[in-house]
This record gives C-alpha cells, structure tokens and sequence, in this order.
C-alpha cells in the first residue's frame, strides 16, 4: 500500500492562482455583461427618449411618465453621477417637506422635480469613448462594478445610487410586465415627512432583496414601476 | 479437507464482504466461506483435490479486490500491522484534505445564503453579483474532495454496473446527483438565469463525502481496538531464541537467533528471566515456569528431565535445556491465536440474518430514493426539492452500520473472552452459549480437582493385610491411566512398597482392570467396581455394607478381587474444587439446571452432588454412555452444555449445545470444544455464559442501532414527516447521522472490553 502524497503547497498555490485568475477575469462576469446587454436593448427601444445634455455632460433617459433616468458622462465633475429627477408633486402631495431632505435629496423648485443623486466615485472612464447612454453604462459596468446588479425577485438588473435607491429595468422585456421601475428607499423621505401610505402613483410596498453578502431579505421600498409596451 | 485464511482488502462494508462469500462459496470444491469485514479475513474450507486456489484468486480479484493467504508468521504479521497503519494513516490524511477545503466550501455555500448567519464573502464571490464566480470557487473547493474521495465511485459505480450495489454505489449515486444537478444550474448561470445559483449542492457533495470519510476514519481506529487481544498474545511471544550448537571440537557453542529459524529437534537453553521460545521438552536442568499465560496460574510450575515446557511461557529461577517440539504454527500458543482469528472471522447465526438483509438493502433503498423523489415531482413538488429527497435517502440508508454490528462485537467478545483465559471457538458457541438452560458437569477433574487420593484400605480376608491389599491393587494399576488407579499406584509409593510385575494387563471401561501378577505365585488380579466384580462372578454381598456407607460420605469404592475371590475394599477421595459449589450457585441464579455425570457409584456420585448442590445426577455411566446423557436431555428440548476435559469426554462435548473443555490450553481440547476454559476454575464457566450474554446483548444492541438509523431515517428523508407538516431531512444531516451509526456501532461494541465477571 502506498502512502497517500499530499502536496499542500501545490494545491494551495493551484487554489490562490484560480483565486486571482477568478478575481481578474471579467469574461467570467455574466451579471455584467447581461445587465450592459439588456441595458443596451432598453435604450435601443426607447431611442426616442434618449437625449444628451451637452452643457451638463449628461445622458438622459425620459420614462414615459416624465420621469427621467441621468447618467453624468464624466464622474469626476461633481458627485452626481446617477440622478434620478422625478416629479415631485406626488411626494409633495403626501407631505415631504423638502427643507428637510438629507444629502442626495434636492428639490428642483423651479422644475418641480426631486433629484435622488447617487455618487459613483471618481474613477474616471472618458467622455470621448461614451458615444451611446448605453456604451456609458458598459463604462459603468467596468469601472464601478458594485453598482449594478440582479435583482433575483423582480427579475430585473438595477443600477444603485446607494442608500437604497435604484433604478431597476427587466432582464427579459418580453416576459416582464414591469419594463421598469424607480426603486427610493422610503426612510429618508419619511424623516423629511413623507406619509408613505397616501402617496400617489407610488407604491409603498415590501420587497424582497439581497444584502451585500448576497444574503436574503425583505425591505420596504417605495416603487414607481412602468410598462414600455 | 483443508483450511485456510486469506487476506481480502478492498472491502469498504457488508455488501462487499458478502459478495466474495457468495462468490467463494459457489466455487466447486468449496465447504464452507466466511468472510469478515472487521478482519477483511476470508476462511476458506475446501477439498483440495476439487479446488485449485487460483480459481478462488481469480474470482476474488474480478470482483475487484486483492487477496493473499495468510501465512502464521511473524514477517506476514508485522507486514500486515504495518499496512493496517498505513491505511490508517492514510485515511487520516485524506480526511484532513477533505475538512481542510470543505470548511471554505461551506462557508462560502451556506454563509451568505442565511440571512442570520450572514457570514461575509469577498464582493468578487457575491452570488447575486458575480453568480459564476460564486459558482466556480465551489467547484475548485470540491475538486480535492472528490479526489481524495474517488474510491466510493471507482468502487461503486463498478458494483452498480455489475448489478451489486453496495454503500460505496449509494454514496456514488447521491453525491453525483448533486454534482451534476449544480453543474446543470452552472450551466444556467451562463445562459442567463442567475436564480440558479441557488440551486447548486456542491457544499452537499463535499459535505457528504467528508463525513463518510470521518466515519470511516473513526471505525477504522476503532476497530483496530477490536484485535488488540490478538496483538497482545501475538506480543508474548520472544522474539529471539539462545540455540546450542555443537562446534567442530563437540564442545556447546551458544547462538542466538530469531524465533522464526528455529527447527524442530533443535536444542534450546532459556535463562532466568527469559520466556521460553517453543513448546519443548526438558532435556536438563530444573527450574519454575510462570504458565500463566496458558493457565491462569501465576505459581510457577516445577519443570524438570522429561516435562514439557510451553512457547511464551516465562522461565522464572533456574536454567533450562529443552529440546524444540513444536515450532510456528504449531505451539500451543499459535493455536490459541489461530482459535481467536477464527472465531472472530465465524458469524453467530444472528450475524446471517443482517448478512442476508445487507444483500438487497441497497438495492432496495435506491428503489425507494427513485419512487419517492417521482412521487413528490407528481405531486407537485419541483426537481430541486425531489433531488434532495433523493440524496437523503441514499445517504441515510447506508447500511455499513448492519454490516458491521455482529463482528465488531463478535471480535471484542472473545478478544476480551481470551484476556480472561476463555477461548471461544466462534460466533456460533457465543450464540448457542447464551440460550443454554442446562450444563452437565463431568465429574473428575470437572467439578473435583481430579487427584484422588485413597481414604481407606479394608482388608476383607486374613490372607491380605492392609499393606498386602494396597500392594496387589497398586501393582494391577500401574499401567492404568485412571485418576483412581493412579491414586491407588501414588499411595503404594507413598508406603514404599514394592510394585510387582504384571502381565496381560486388560482396561474394561467403566469397570476396572484385570491383570496377572507375578509374586511367589501367579495372582489373577481384578480391581474395579460392583459391576466388574458381578460380571466375573465374585460374591460381594459380605462388603455391601460397608460400600453403602463409603457412598454415603462421597467416596468411591473399588474392589479387589484375587484368584475369584474378594479380598478387600479400597476408598478413595477426590476433593471437590474449592469453587465448585460457588460456580454451581451462581449457574443455578442464572436460571441454569445443573447435571452432573459420572461412572462412579450411584450413591457415591449423589453424595458429592448434594454436597456441591447440584440438580440432577447420571451416576454409573460408561464413558461411551456420556454422549447419550446429553442427547437424553437436549431430547427433552434443554439447551445443554456439557463441561469436562477435552480428552475423555470429546463425544459428550460435541453432542452438546456447547461443549466446555476446562482447565487445558492443549490441542485436543481446542479441537473437541466450542469453548476452552484455559485455568483450572469452575467460575470460569459462569463467566463464560456471562460474557456470552453480554455479548449477544451487545449484538443485538448494534443491530438495533444499526436499523433504527435506517428504519427512522428513510421515511424521514423520504418526506413522510413533511408530508404531515414536519421537518425535511438536509442530506448534509442524513450523512452525518449515517456516519454516526457506524463509529456508534462500533463504540458500543467496545464497551464489551469492560466486561467484568458479575460474582453472585
């Protein structure tokens, strides 16, 4: 009978070598690249509502209910990167006193729009190669990888501004009745008096979700979901 | 007819083990196979002339195991010893691997997954996140898992395929399953459907394997514990010899030299101090021999000119030359250990019964893992929960446990039976011992310490006076081998008188002896009982009276008759053992009839019986009549057991139940009982019958383990108590549990070790 040779230093270097090639290998991301893909077909099919503010270097993306979806073409200039600009009057008419909103909550009087901004960081990927919203999002998915995901209960990938606020599009439009959806985490505008339950065209609701360890559960979220077709 | 035991290894549980035996049994020429899974021991009894052993090599090895006879040697012995260590070494080292990357595996699996333990992983390995990563990382982990565990399906996948499933199929079967289901949920990961990762068992695939190789890791350190009787004896034995050689000039030259070059007719020396290497016989010197490795015995025995002197034994005051008599296999002390090995490779009738379960077990139990998993997709239930219920049948199910519970017991049993100086031929006299209701003691020698001594000389005419009468008798008797002739021959020395010559000296079983002997006249001799004398026609109405009252008190009377006539009565005394009456009590607590059995006179034999208090009494019987006895009562529908030396009373002891030879290691003692008793002490019956309860007790307490596992497990694993709103057996749990009853099997039959004699 032979003895059985173990070679740990072997297996361990094989282990740590899998770890770094694992960590580096962006093939190996089909979250990413699924999420970039079907970010694409959502501006592709919406085209019409997809417009480029030159002065603020900005990609907007205009819902259907005149809500819009903003992505800062360069993340350096200041610190909103991601802005949802909704209409404010449903919040308005439910109480939320805007003096009272926290960082990242603004209330555009003069468009009557509430700004949820999230801050991606200041790595930069370059205006000059983001000729597309959606070829800004690629840059999105590359260099700020954490702040796109798969939202498994909805079946929908999201982009995340941070505190809890989102804005979700559906992995497969043809089967989804909920094309897309502005996701706020209602906490910070209940402290700025927002009374969830009488909102309009908003829906309190609990919803089903991940932490960042990918493990489950279920938070209350304010949604604002829209059909495309 | 020949006998012979091979080494098997490959085995991994019953199902295994119970394939060669069918395999070797049907084999032309073949008596009787068994083997043993705890000894990976096969013992073989066949007609050589019908069987060449290479068919039996080449059966074995197509069923994918090796095989090599076992040689009693010491070489073979420590190569064995050696191999057991290094699998177990192995095994130790296979085991860490597998907890070494199943710890990550788990915490990576199950970690992020539940939400109260929300153990945190690298943002590169989120499942949400990066689902194949998360995915791949599990692989890695399981890889070394099923590497170092690839030996369950290389061995399992084979015996399903040859329609023989064993343990090794069902842990093969399960884990795969879950393997591939997880590979199949991997491959959804990369076509888009990233809930899917929530469907991978990796960490159940190396969960389940890592706890298989844990159980079985421990049963194997535990059963190495079950032959440490075996080691032990093996261990009393020298390991060199001093050989006296002859130079060239005649002068002795000593050498000394391994055990294992020693020849028969060697001459040997042993020194104060030494152990004996060989059983010999004593060709000068004098000296105490400790026997009590053979007999219990710690005084040491004179041993001087002519004695015989046993291998292992340890020589205490003086030197001693001996001539070499049996070497190897041969010693007493190699017969003991083969007496051992062999019992515990035997199967007690109880063990055929989980033998023959084990065969379709598995089987049977991949049946019910197929329907039930079909029976909940029917009903309603989607392929991931079936999936479950199907590796939790198959893991729960194992049935290594059943495999296992007879021997391990069987094994500890008479290991620990083989401390108390009790040597137990098999599985089957553990069994039959524990049911005995009836034991038939031999008298002489049995439950008397077998050294008659004469109490009286009644000289009956004038011509013969006391000395005269003891003279005659004693000189008829010096050819005798009786214990009473020998008693009658002791005393005559003990006066100094002469012993005449003798001529035309005839035995008569069960009556006594006639002779001629030569004095000034030729003197036509007959010393024996009542019966003897009737049958030669000699009036012995004068001396009834006084038999009568010799009887009475317990002793037995011969007479001596010369020429046709009655000349004397001759009394003579064997004292009971000092723990006849002790063991006699203690049987009779333990709801056992006592029988006693003897040629001597009927009131002679009940005096001594009631004195002892024993039950029932067979006085005046012939030694041929013994076995007649004991057909008698087993007719009755006792289970009787018979205890007496193994010389004289062979065709009682194998008519019995249970045949008990007392107070000799010797060869036809272990050839004719099912139960050696190796000291000269009645107790020792008790114990016997005692650690045969305990044994069978602990038999049926692993067997009752061993299928409450299985019995409770497999309805839980298949949904029953879900079905009802009860709880889901995890495989994860069902492994664990299976291993579990295993090393519990294995434990409890190693509490036997502890088994101590009850005094009552």
């Amino acid at each position: 009978m032979k003895s059985f040779k173990l070679n740990p230093i072997v297996l361990l270097s094989v282990l740590m070598v899998s770890v770094f090639i694992l960590n580096g290998c962006t093939s190996l991301d089909v979250v990413g690249k699924a999420a970039s893909q079907s970010f694409k077909t959502l501006i592709e099919m919406e085209k019409k509502s997809v417009s480029y503010d030159e002065k603020n270097l900005t990609w907007i993306y205009k819902t259907p209910t005149g809500d819009d979806l903003r992505l800062s073409a360069d993340a350096s200039l200041n610190d909103r990167d991601v802005t949802l600009a909704l209409n404010a009057q449903p919040f308005l008419d439910a109480g939320l006193n805007t003096t009272k909103l926290p960082k990242n909550y603004l209330y555009n009087k003069e468009n009557n729009l509430l700004l949820v901004t999230g801050d991606l960081g200041n790595l930069p990927y370059s205006t000059s190669t983001a000729t597309t919203m959606s070829s800004l999002f690629n840059d999105i998915v590359k260099n700020h990888r954490a702040s796109v995901g798969y939202h498994e209960a909805m079946d929908h990938y999201g982009l995340s501004l941070g505190n809890g606020n989102q804005f979700e599009w559906a992995k497969d439009f043809s089967t989804n009745d909920k094309d897309i959806v502005f996701v706020l985490n209602p906490e910070p505008l209940i402290q700025a008096g927002l009374e969830v339950q009488t909102i309009k065209t908003w829906i309190y609701a609990e919803v089903e979700t991940k932490d960042s360890n990918g493990a489950p559960l279920k938070v209350f979220k304010l949604l604002l979901p829209q059909n495309l077709k | 007819m020949k006998k012979t035991n091979f080494r098997i290894t490959g085995m991994h549980c019953a199902a295994c083990s119970n394939r060669i035996e069918r395999a070797s049994n049907k084999l032309n020429g073949v008596v009787q196979a068994n083997v043993n899974l705890t000894t990976e021991k096969l013992s073989l009894t066949y007609d050589e002339t019908l069987i060449n052993l290479k068919q039996l090599y080449e059966t074995v090895e197509k069923l994918g195991f090796s095989i090599e006879e076992i040689q009693m040697n010491k070489e073979q012995t420590l190569l064995i010893e050696k191999e057991k260590e290094l699998s177990l070494k192995n095994k130790r080292v296979t085991l860490t691997l597998s907890i070494l990357f199943v710890i990550p595996l788990v915490y990576i699996a199950m970690g992020p997954m539940i939400p109260w333990l929300a153990w945190p992983v690298p943002f590169w390995m989120n499942p949400m996140q990066f689902p194949l990563v998360y995915a791949i990382v599990q692989m890695i982990l399981l890889f070394p898992i099923i590497w170092v565990g690839k030996h369950f399906y290389t061995s399992g996948y084979k015996n399903l395929f040859a329609l023989s499933p064993n343990m090794d199929s069902l842990i093969a079967i399960g884990t795969s399953a879950a393997i591939a289901y997880s590979l199949f949920s991997v491959v959804q990961i990369v076509s888009g459907d990233f809930a899917a990762v929530n469907h991978m068992y990796f960490e159940t695939a190396g969960v389940i394997i890592t706890l298989i190789l844990l159980g079985k890791y421990l049963e194997t350190r535990s059963k190495a514990r079950t032959t440490d009787a075996i080691k032990r004896l093996m261990g009393l034995s020298p390991k060199v010899a001093t050989l006296i050689v002859m130079d060239s000039q005649n002068n002795e030259q000593l050498i000394e030299v391994p055990i294992e070059d020693i020849e028969k007719g060697d001459l040997l020396l042993v020194r104060p101090g030494e152990k004996i290497a060989v059983d010999g016989i004593v060709i000068d010197g004098f000296s105490g021999v400790d026997e009590s490795m053979l007999t219990g015995e710690s005084m040491p025995v004179e041993k001087k000119i002519g004695d015989t002197v046993v291998g292992a034994t340890l020589n205490t005051s003086g030197m001693l030359k001996y001539r070499a008599e049996k070497v190897g296999d041969e010693t007493a002390l190699a017969h003991i250990i083969q007496l051992i090995e062999d019992a515990q490779s035997t199967k007690a009738p109880i063990a055929r019964m989980a033998d023959s379960i084990s065969g379709w077990f598995v089987p049977v139990v991949i049946g019910i893992a197929l329907i039930s998993a079909i029976t909940w997709l029917f009903l309603g239930k989607d392929i991931v929960f079936a999936l479950r219920i199907f590796i939790a049948i198959l893991v729960i199910a194992c049935p290594c446990a059943l495999g296992l519970a007879t021997p391990t017991a069987i094994m500890v049993g008479t290991g620990k039976g083989a401390d108390l100086g009790i040597l137990i031929r098999g599985g089957e006299a553990l069994e039959m011992a524990h049911q005995i209701d009836t034991i038939i003691f031999d008298k002489t020698g049995t439950l008397t310490e077998g050294k008659p001594q004469v109490t009286n000389l009644i000289a009956l005419t004038p011509s013969f006076d006391e000395n005269k009468l003891l003279q005659i008798a004693a000189s008829a008797e010096q050819g005798s081998e009786h214990p009473l002739g020998k008693a009658i021959v002791v005393e005559c020395r003990l006066r100094e008188l002469d012993i005449l010559k003798c001529d035309d000296f005839i035995a008569i079983a069960g009556q006594g002896i006639q002779t001629t002997l030569v004095d000034n006249e030729p003197l036509h001799v007959a010393v024996g009982n009542e019966k003897m004398m009737l049958d030669h026609g000699i009036d012995t109405v004068n001396a009834n009276e006084t038999i009568q009252r010799l009887a009475t008190v317990g002793k037995t009377p011969m007479f001596v008759a010369v020429n046709g006539s009655l000349i004397g009565i001759i009394a003579v005394a064997d004292i009971l053992k000092k723990t006849s009456q002790k063991a006699i009590e203690s049987l009779h607590q333990m709801d056992i009839q006592t029988v006693m059995i003897t040629g001597d006179h009927q009131k002679t034999a009940q005096a001594i019986a009631k004195s002892v208090g024993i039950d029932t009494v067979f006085a005046e019987v012939l030694p041929a009549q013994k076995s007649e006895a004991v057909k008698s009562l087993q007719s009755k529908g006792k289970r009787v057991a018979m205890v007496g030396d193994g010389i004289n009373d062979a065709p009682a002891l194998v008519q019995a139940n249970v045949g008990i030879a007392i107070g000799s290691g010797t060869d036809v003692a272990i050839d004719s009982a099912d139960i050696v008793l190796m000291k000269n002490d009645l107790l020792d019956v008790v114990t016997a019958i005692q650690l045969s309860r305990a044994t069978i007790r602990n038999i049926k307490q692993n067997l009752f383990w061993a299928f409450i596992y299985n019995i409770i497990g497999i309805p839980v694993a298949a949904g029953v108590l879900y079905a009802f709103g009860g709880p889901l057996l995890s495989p994860i749990i069902g492994a664990a549990a299976m291993s579990l009853s295993s090393v519990s099997v294995v434990s409890n039959a190693l509490r036997l070790k502890r088994f101590k004699e009850v005094q009552i």
